[in-house]
Formats: C-alpha cells, sequence, structure tokens
C-alpha cells in the first residue's frame, strides 16, 4: 500500500490522467494534480509535499527533462510512463531511469511505484498535501 | 683500229647501255609501283583501323560522360587518370589529374555513414588498389564537398589487371542517394510516429474502459459509454487525419466549428416536433490542432451525453446553442440547453463525465468550464487557451 504517500502524476491525457490518479487513491496514496503541463508539473513539485511521482514522457508543453532534474535533485522515487523511447538526450543525461512501457494497466503501474518506494525503505507517510487536492473530486464514481 | 671502227665499236657499247639502262628503269618503276601500292593498301588499312578505334573511343566517352553514374579511374598508385562530368559535380570540384597529392578520390572530405573521418588513403578505392579487398559493392561513403554540403554515396570499385593479373588499376562508378535517403529517413519518422500514436491510443483507450468500468451499473451501460467515448475519439481522429490536401504534408488540423459539428451529429437531427434543429452552433473560424482535437471532442462529446440523458436533449424540443467568441488570446465558448425539462439545482455529485471534461479542459486546454444550473436550463462556460487549442 502507498500508506498516504503523496503521488505526482504528471500526464496530459485526461483518460490515462484520471485512470492513474484513481489507482493511486485505490492503492492508499493521496494524488498531486494530475498535471497536464511540464510547468504544472514544476509548481507542483515546488510545494514540497511530493513524496513520488509518475511522470508521461511528453507532457502538453513538450520535454519533461526540466521535470526529471528537478526529481532527480529532490531524491523522489519516480517512474516514467511512455509510448515511446525515451529521447536520447534523456537517457544520455540521466541513467537508470525507471520506465514503464505505455499501455499498461494504471494498478500495475502504481503496484511497482509501492515496491520502489518500499525498496527505499521511505514508505513512512510524508505530510498530507495541502489545500490542493482534487483527490476529493476524483473519488466521486 | 681504224678511227670508223672504233667509232661503230663505241656505238655499239652505248646502244647496248641505253638499252640496259632502259631495262633497269623500268625495273626500278617496276618496284617503286609495287611498293607503293603495298603503302597506300597499308595507308588506308591503318587510316580504317583508326577510324574504328575513334569511333570506339567515342563511343566509351560518350558512355563515360552521359550516363547518371559519376565515374573516374586511378593508377595503381592511387594517382587519378580520369573521372567524368557527374564525378566532378558531385564531388563538388575538379581534382588534378595524374598528380600525387589527389590520390584515391577526388572528393574534398570523406565519412563513413557513421560520421567518422575517412582519410583518402584508406578509402575504398585505395583497398582495391593494395588487394585488401577484392572489391567494392554499394559501399555507403558520405562526402563533403568544399562549400561544407555533404551527399550520401554508394560507391562500386573493380580492380584492372595485367595479363599477370597484376593489379594496374581501378575504376570506381558511384551514385548520389541522399535524395532516397531522406526519403527513407522520412518514412521512418513517419513509422516512429505512428508507433507512438497507436500505442498511446491503445493507453487512452485502456483508461477509458477502467474509468467508464468504475461508474457504469450494467454491463450494457459500460458498452455504451465506451462506445460514445470511442466516437467521440474517432471524430477528432478522422478530421485531423493528415495528408488530404496535396502530396505536402502539412500539419494536420480541423475547426472548432467542424469538429463540434462532427461529434455533435448524432443529436442535430430534428427535434421531436419535427421543425427545430437540435443544436445551433454559431462563431468563427478557429483552428484546433491534432493533439487538441481529441480533448475538445471528448469535452462536447461529455457535454452531449449529459444532455441526452438528463437535459434539453432529452426531451423532444429541446436545442442546444452553442456559441463562442474570442479575446485576448482565449477562447470563450458557451452550452446553452433550451426548452429542456425544468432544473431543479446542481446534482447532488458531480458526474464522472464532468470530472473527465473539467480535466481536459483546466488539464489539457489551461481554462476553466463552470457549470450553471439554470431552471430554464443548463448554461456551460468553457474558456481555452487559444494556443493549446492550435496545438
Amino acid at each position: 500500500m502507498l500508506n498516504h504517500v503523496s503521488v505526482l502524476v504528471a500526464e496530459d491525457e485526461s483518460f490515462i490522467a484520471l485512470d492513474l490518479a484513481l489507482a493511486v487513491e485505490d492503492a492508499g496514496g493521496k494524488v498531486v494534480g494530475p498535471a497536464a503541463s511540464g510547468e504544472e508539473t514544476l509548481a507542483l513539485l515546488a510545494t514540497g509535499t511530493v513524496g513520488a511521482a509518475i511522470l508521461d514522457v511528453n507532457l502538453v508543453d513538450g520535454d519533461c527533462s526540466a521535470v526529471v532534474e528537478v526529481l532527480m535533485g529532490l531524491d523522489i522515487p519516480f517512474i516514467v510512463h511512455t509510448a515511446v523511447d525515451l529521447p536520447p538526450a534523456l537517457k544520455a543525461r540521466f541513467s537508470g531511469l525507471i520506465v514503464q512501457t505505455k499501455p499498461c494497466p494504471a494498478a500495475n503501474l502504481v503496484a511497482q511505484l509501492e515496491s520502489l518506494i518500499a525498496g527505499l525503505g521511505r514508505d513512512a507517510p510524508r505530510p498530507p498535501p495541502s489545500a490542493h487536492d482534487r483527490g476529493q473530486a476524483l473519488a466521486q464514481p | 683500229m681504224t678511227e670508223a671502227t672504233q667509232f661503230r665499236k663505241n656505238t655499239v657499247a652505248v646502244n647496248e647501255a641505253l638499252i640496259l639502262s632502259s631495262l633497269r628503269q623500268q625495273e626500278l618503276v617496276d618496284v617503286t609501283d609495287a611498293l607503293n601500292s603495298k603503302l597506300q593498301r597499308e595507308i588506308t588499312e591503318r587510316k580504317l583501323v583508326e577510324a574504328t578505334l575513334h569511333e570506339s573511343e567515342e563511343r566509351y566517352r560518350a558512355l563515360f560522360e552521359m550516363g547518371p553514374v559519376a565515374i573516374y579511374s586511378c593508377h595503381a598508385s592511387g594517382v587519378i587518370q580520369d573521372f567524368n562530368r557527374r564525378a566532378a559535380e558531385l564531388w563538388g570540384r575538379e581534382p588534378a589529374l595524374a598528380d600525387n597529392n589527389d590520390r584515391f578520390c577526388g572528393s574534398y572530405k570523406m565519412f563513413r555513414p557513421d560520421g567518422r573521418h575517412v582519410p583518402h588513403e584508406q578509402c575504398p578505392m585505395a583497398d582495391v588498389l593494395s588487394g585488401a579487398i577484392p572489391e567494392a559493392r554499394d559501399v555507403e561513403v558520405h562526402i563533403e564537398r568544399p562549400d561544407g554540403t555533404r551527399i550520401a554515396a554508394l560507391v562500386n570499385i573493380r580492380p584492372v589487371k595485367n595479363q599477370r593479373g597484376e593489379i594496374t588499376g581501378a575504376i570506381n562508378s558511384f551514385v548520389d542517394i541522399t535524395e532516397r535517403k531522406h526519403h527513407e529517413e522520412q518514412q521512418e519518422l513517419l513509422l516512429k510516429e505512428m508507433d507512438h500514436r497507436v500505442k498511446n491510443l491503445f493507453a487512452i483507450v485502456g483508461g477509458m474502459v477502467t474509468l467508464s468500468a468504475r461508474s457504469a451499473i450494467t454491463p450494457k451501460e459500460l458498452a455504451a459509454t465506451v462506445q460514445g467515448r470511442l466516437g467521440a475519439l474517432a471524430s477528432a481522429h478522422q478530421l485531423i487525419r493528415p495528408g488530404h490536401s496535396g502530396a505536402e504534408a502539412t500539419k494536420p488540423e480541423t475547426t472548432l466549428d467542424e469538429l463540434i459539428r462532427k461529434v455533435l451529429s448524432p443529436y442535430a437531427g430534428p427535434a421531436g416536433t419535427g421543425d427545430s434543429i437540435r443544436t445551433e452552433i454559431d462563431g468563427p473560424e478557429i483552428a484546433v490542432g491534432a493533439e487538441a482535437a481529441t480533448n475538445v471532442a471528448l469535452v462536447v462529446h461529455e457535454l452531449a451525453t449529459n444532455a441526452a440523458k438528463y437535459g434539453a436533449l432529452s426531451v423532444p424540443g429541446g436545442r442546444v446553442h452553442i456559441s463562442w467568441a474570442v479575446a485576448k488570446g482565449r477562447l470563450a465558448l458557451s452550452w446553452e440547453e433550451k426548452d429542456g425539462p425544468v432544473i431543479g439545482g446542481p446534482p447532488e455529485r458531480e458526474g464522472f463525465g464532468s470530472v473527465l471534461a473539467r480535466r481536459s479542459v483546466s488539464g489539457w486546454l489551461r481554462g476553466d468550464l463552470n457549470f450553471n444550473w439554470n431552471p430554464t436550463g443548463l448554461v456551460v462556460f468553457v474558456s481555452a487557451d487559444l494556443e493549446r487549442l492550435a496545438l
């Protein structure tokens, strides 16, 4: 279980974003986002509440390397979720990225994130996200 | 001896000498004639041979110069003996003939397809001349011209040998494949893009099915919901299919008007009364890009589905009026339902379709989605960033 870990979902396709968000909530996590753009993702990361992340490579405003850099810098565990091979520049710059190829059932991706966090021994709950909480809206069927 | 006798003798001698001389002269003339006609024959023969040779030479020269193939030949030492016009064109220069400083290849610089530089003394021609390789068949090299432009070429090299089997030179014919490679690369890019889109579409549909299952009560309802959403995606895809205007690949896009009409077409028929049109669409032309189109289609589809279930499109005579305007780089669209059932107020909980539509508008289109549950009918205001709409 995600034990209230705040998971940032960065994904521009609404269906995939909401599917992932609900899967995170199903697993006991708190959703930060979903964010559709790199700009929005960086703003959410700046709030300092993110404990883990699922990151789509092609966000609406393009390249996600700035986001990857911040995630690496903050030492936040994350999974890159992509339908394409990683851009060569990104691969060359960051080694050891954990990549999950689309399509992949959201529940599997979240389970993978859980084991990643467990492996790092960081499953202690992080402070819950502030007022910004879209999970409430998402929880309604 | 008398004088007379002496005179007679002399006369005879002179006569004999004269006869002899005349005979010899005849002989000489005969020999000369024979020699002359032999020479004449030889000259004629040689002229014929020369003419044949010249003709053959001309024929090969024409072949050498005319073809679309670049050709040059090297002596065993590597010095260039001959090259044709096409070779000079592809090299972008004319190398000096029989010059030790211009050996093996007339190009300014040569590279392997992977970009590594190839010194001339290591080029395929040098390898054939040294016997390191027996010949070269369709070897790809990249040639840099003095002006910095580069071309890709396929080279074929065959050695020329003497009767003892020793390599005395080699002939290289090469063709420009720059354009072909460019087409191949374009094709490759297109295939990659298609592959990406298909995988992405599978991911979207996967999410769509899981999400739709969360709110559906019966399998039948689930099937209908998924069909409706797939239909909206398909409408968007149909409108933005690239390449239906000429050979030039342009950025696929559609207009807001076209897209909304397409998505609403299942609902656009005359109302139950038979005389009014159920959907009225009115606004200036706005470009919608390939990626934004699926999001717009989805939003319109969710609003229409909702109207068909609970709103104006659920009763005969109900209508939807959609209009928009543009100001300061933003789109302001309104969706007004009229002549539908009386609205008691906002629903107790927001439907999943609305959550989905809101996500597309706020996330993708950098805008807002506001529902106003007026008693006379639902009015929805949608704002969106024109830049995002064009993506």
